[in-house]
């Protein structure tokens, strides 16, 4: 079986202003992507470590070399590529996304993106959290990537007490549970968040790693570079992940993005990481990405992986 | 909490509408004075201006999407942070209007509660299904499931609630003579669920409330002022949205709060363009939370350049003012300590400061910049003043017209009450009076059946002219992208030609009103020169005042058409073109046909009795003034005769 060796993408997605370039900077430790308070007129932008350089990509599958991202027409833009290193970078592609609901940039140019995209963060300001033009929009999600999908709550720095922070997660938890497997409220100012949700995106890469080895070669000391030294604990979780426990631990049918072709393989798999996890439940990123490695080992030994996702190809790799 | 002394209302923001106030019971006074027993048929006139006079409290409603701060907004206005329950998730579940200084306020009453009835209750529930039948029909039974349960989930969280009481309580009212912050939090906020379920309080009536009007006396504001909180649109609880869209038909003036962080989104946008189907002059753009933008005085430059743009873009944007501020700095400028503001609200207030050269040094330095850079003061200095130039200036005008018709049909009858009486073959010109009325009435029902044709007609062309290049636009787009891509069509496009032939078949029978009246009032004009032979004496002649054309709300019943955008563009992800354009096309016809039924049967309908109104009126009076000159020509022996 021929397959096609590359890392999981994650597209953030969310309605404009919503935190979606903040959150992207902030994985990346380093302010790549412009953003604004008026709505960010910028196509969609694809970041990979694995690109090669900078590119405009059209409609019609030409492409170029991206000069400068503020002065790309988005008429006639499929998306731009750009190629940088950050942590984050060797373990998932990140695909930045227009607002949706924005007046002025039409829908579809985030949605052509779906195509790409293996898994989905969704962001919602906590002073406006989940709308119904945000639940209309997610309910039109192609269900492939409405599993194992992440609802980000951003900007809780502008919640006034910890009293509100709960019983806005409270509301959101009631109305989001059917959609989203998991919910972080985060600040986008904060350190220690962007480190939780680094973590995150860390170990849902993890989970839809269509193959696994090349991921984990180099593993970093952090996640993403900080002042504050590695000690990703949450400031606010509304619905507790420890790093690297219940997410993957408990995988069930609904909300894992199934990893090898047939059930047998995929509860094999299952069973090696449970089995791992029992043993020493990782606390720490380095012990989280020792057993990653571990587990993928185990798992290139065992199993045949699956031919990764049909994904649209963008020019030349 | 009374923190009075830091009432952040300006006074002198209303002292254009006070004015014209102050001229109104100027007139009160005046028509009441001349309520004479002698002066019998100028009373009815008088009594329809004195009602009119009662009638008149100019609506101010505060619309936005949920969380944009319109409770917060308003609780500042009144100075007081607690009025309206506010809270970090939508809360406000009922329109609420607070009356100020209203001379309407039932007795002994400050809070009066009225429930939805046995019908409205079923009909509320049926608006849901409504909405499901809609999703179902267009293939989106996800979406249907969802209204449906939306809809049961809330009536039997609420019968459940209720108990016995429920069916009690449907149409009845609750009337309070005080009222306190839990009372109000009982009947106008949703509640949270857990809490309900422990025994909570706020939200108890919630879900059966049908309005809410609190009657506040407060010498800052004019008399007969109402604003309006509404419940929030874009909330997930979807039917809601309906009774906020009805509510902005009836209200004179709009604030629109928008959210600085993300100002004027799509769904702004859908909102903004059904509200300036009333009248862009009497909306007001306020854009709320500038607190949480970092530089508050540089991104306002910046939001204003876009939303200017964007409103342009669609057609919108002249006569629409943008006002910048922070309900929340107005909130804290009215505290004890306006220094213990959240940390980042404070130093974007002192980024503001240094930009407009204010101190920020001590507590009161920063309880007059955040009464300045709340932009409170701009704002309802706005709206007194798009309530004095349009729904106020309008009632003086019409008044003073009133004033001027009463005055000089009494002169006239006095006048001729001093010359000496004459014989005149009364039943006759009684008779000729009445057949003036008879054809012009007539006319009219002609009138309004024509008008009606034409507009029913111009309602279907447009319906077809849209399913038509709805379908071409479709083809169109699966020829240039295949079937894959997503695509949608603006339903606004119908929306708007439906609005202009709506709108021009009621100017057209004013016109036609106004023609008939023109000919009725000539003919009655001959009666006096000819019949009676009074010379020189001519009709009142001030302008008809026909009732203001109001747009027809019941087209923003598309609204969730609009907002469901994504089910549009679902719709085009399966099936082949044929099938597609079938399904499309009956799915806008099923969804505009009962439009055209309700614009003509709820809307031109009663508009034409409104027009009929005012032709009785104005035919009453004249016949009324040409019977009291009759009567003073008499002469009282005559006059006597004839009565015997």
């Amino acid at each position: 079986m021929t397959q096609m060796k590359r890392k999981p993408r994650l597209l953030v997605a969310g309605e404009f202003s919503a935190g979606k370039t903040q959150l992207i900077n902030g994985l990346l430790g380093a302010n790549v992507l412009p953003s604004n308070v008026t709505a960010t007129a910028l196509p969609p932008v694809w970041i990979s470590a694995d690109h090669m350089g900078d590119r405009r990509v059209g409609l019609d599958g030409t492409s170029e070399p991206l000069r400068d991202l503020r002065n790309v027409a988005l008429e006639g833009t499929l998306c731009c590529e750009m190629q940088m290193q950050a942590p984050i970078l060797d373990y998932v592609d990140l695909i930045d996304t227009p607002g949706n609901s924005d007046p002025n940039i039409d829908a579809t140019s985030w949605m052509r993106m779906l195509d790409c995209a293996d898994m989905v963060i969704w962001c919602s300001n906590a002073v406006q959290a989940w709308r119904q033009s945000e639940k209309a929009v997610w309910q039109a999600m192609p269900p492939r990537l409405r599993r194992n999908a992440t609802l980000v709550v951003t900007h809780a720095d502008r919640l006034h007490d910890s009293q509100s922070a709960d019983r806005l997660m409270r509301r959101v938890l009631r109305e989001t549970d059917p959609f989203f497997d998991h919910h972080i409220l985060a600040s986008l100012l904060v350190e220690t968040d962007l480190d939780f949700v680094a973590n995150h995106v860390v170990t849902l890469a993890g989970q839809v790693a269509c193959t696994g080895a090349d991921l984990l070669s180099a593993a970093p000391q952090q996640m993403r570079p900080s002042q504050q030294g590695p000690n990703p604990t949450p400031r606010r979780v509304a619905r507790p992940i420890r790093v690297g426990s219940s997410p993957a631990a408990e995988p069930t049918a609904q909300n894992v993005v199934p990893l090898f072709d047939g059930a047998s393989a995929k509860s094999r798999a299952e069973a090696i990481w449970a089995e791992l996890v029992k043993n020493a439940p990782p606390n720490s990123p380095e012990e989280w990405q020792a057993m990653m490695a571990e587990f993928m080992r185990a798992v290139d030994g065992e199993l045949e992986p699956a031919a990764a996702t049909p994904a649209r190809h963008l020019g030349a790799k | 909490m009374e923190r009075a002394e830091h009432s952040p209302t300006d006074k002198t923001a209303f002292q254009a509408l006070q004015a014209q106030w102050d001229l109104i019971s100027q007139f009160e006074a005046v028509f009441k004075s001349i309520l004479e027993p002698d002066v019998d048929f100028v009373r009815d006139s008088i009594d329809r201006c004195l009602e009119k006079i009662a009638a008149f409290e100019p609506n101010v409603s505060v619309i936005g999407q949920v969380k944009a701060g319109k409770s917060t907004l308003l609780n500042a206005m009144l100075g007081k942070p607690d009025f309206l329950p506010v809270d970090v998730n939508p809360w406000t579940s009922v329109i609420t209007g607070l009356h100020f200084n209203s001379r309407r306020r039932p007795p002994r009453t400050r809070a009066l509660f009225r429930f939805f009835d046995q019908y409205e209750w079923d009909r509320l529930i049926e608006t849901g299904g409504k909405l499901g039948e809609m999703a179902n029909r267009a293939g989106f039974s996800q979406e249907a499931d969802e209204v449906r349960r939306q809809v049961l989930e809330m009536r039997e969280m609420t019968q459940a609630r209720l108990g016995a009481d429920f069916q009690r309580l449907l149409g009845q009212s609750h009337a309070f003579a005080e009222f306190d912050q839990n009372l109000i939090n009982s009947y106008i906020c949703y509640g949270d669920p857990d809490d309900l379920r422990q025994g909570g309080q706020d939200g108890f009536y919630a879900d059966l409330t049908k309005s809410a009007d609190l009657y506040i006396d407060n010498p800052d504001f004019p008399n007969n002022l109402c604003f309006r909180d509404t419940p929030g649109v874009n909330d997930t609880f979807m039917m809601r949205e309906q009774t906020t869209l009805n509510a902005i038909s009836e209200s004179r003036a709009c604030i629109v709060v928008l959210s600085a962080h993300q100002a004027l989104s799509t769904m702004d946008m859908a909102l903004l363009r059904i509200i300036c189907a009333i009248d862009a002059r009497e909306v007001v753009i306020f854009v709320n939370r500038m607190d949480e933008l970092g530089n508050p005085t540089a991104e306002e430059a910046k939001l204003r350049a876009s939303i200017t743009k964007t409103l342009e873009r669609f057609g919108l944007g002249a006569g629409i003012e943008i006002l910048f501020g922070s309900g929340y700095w107005a909130q804290m400028a009215q505290s004890a300590a306006p220094q213990n503001m959240a940390p980042a609200s404070l130093s974007a207030l002192q980024h503001w400061a240094e930009m407009h050269q204010m101190p920020m040094t001590s507590p009161e330095d920063i309880r007059r910049a955040a009464t300045e850079a709340s932009g409170l003061h701009h704002l309802l200095r706005a709206v007194a003043s798009r309530i004095a130039d349009g729904p106020g200036a309008r009632m003086v005008e019409e008044l003073r017209a009133e004033a001027r018709n009463i005055v000089s049909m009494m002169e006239t009858v006095q006048t001729i009450a001093g010359e000496s009486p004459q014989d005149h073959d009364v039943a006759g010109i009684k008779q000729r009076l009445f057949r003036i009325k008879e054809t012009a009435l007539s006319r009219h029902q002609q009138n309004v059946q024509q008008t009606r044709e034409d507009l029913e007609n111009r309602l279907r062309r447009a319906q077809e002219a849209f399913v038509e290049s709805a379908l071409s636009a479709l083809s169109a787009h699966v020829a240039a992208y295949g079937e894959a891509e997503t695509w949608e069509h603006e339903p606004m496009s119908l929306r708007m030609s439906m609005r202009s032939a709506y709108l021009s078949a009621c100017k057209s029978l004013d016109r036609k009103a106004q023609a008939l009246l023109d000919e009725a009032a000539a003919a009655v004009q001959d009666v006096m020169d000819v019949d009676l032979a009074v010379v020189g004496v001519d009709l009142p002649d001030e302008q008809i005042f026909f009732p203001v054309i109001r747009p027809p709300s019941s087209l923003s019943a598309t609204l969730s058409l609009d907002l469901n955008r994504a089910w549009w563009q679902r719709f085009w992800k399966f099936g082949a073109e044929a099938r597609l354009r079938k399904k499309y096309a009956d799915v806008i016809l099923a969804e505009t046909d009962p439009l055209i039924a309700q614009l003509l049967e709820q809307h031109f309908d009663p508009r034409s009795r409104e027009v009929l109104e005012v032709i009785e009126d104005y035919l009453d009076d004249r016949t009324r003034y040409v019977h009291a000159i009759l009567d003073q020509k008499q002469g009282p022996t005559k006059r006597a005769r004839d009565v015997a």
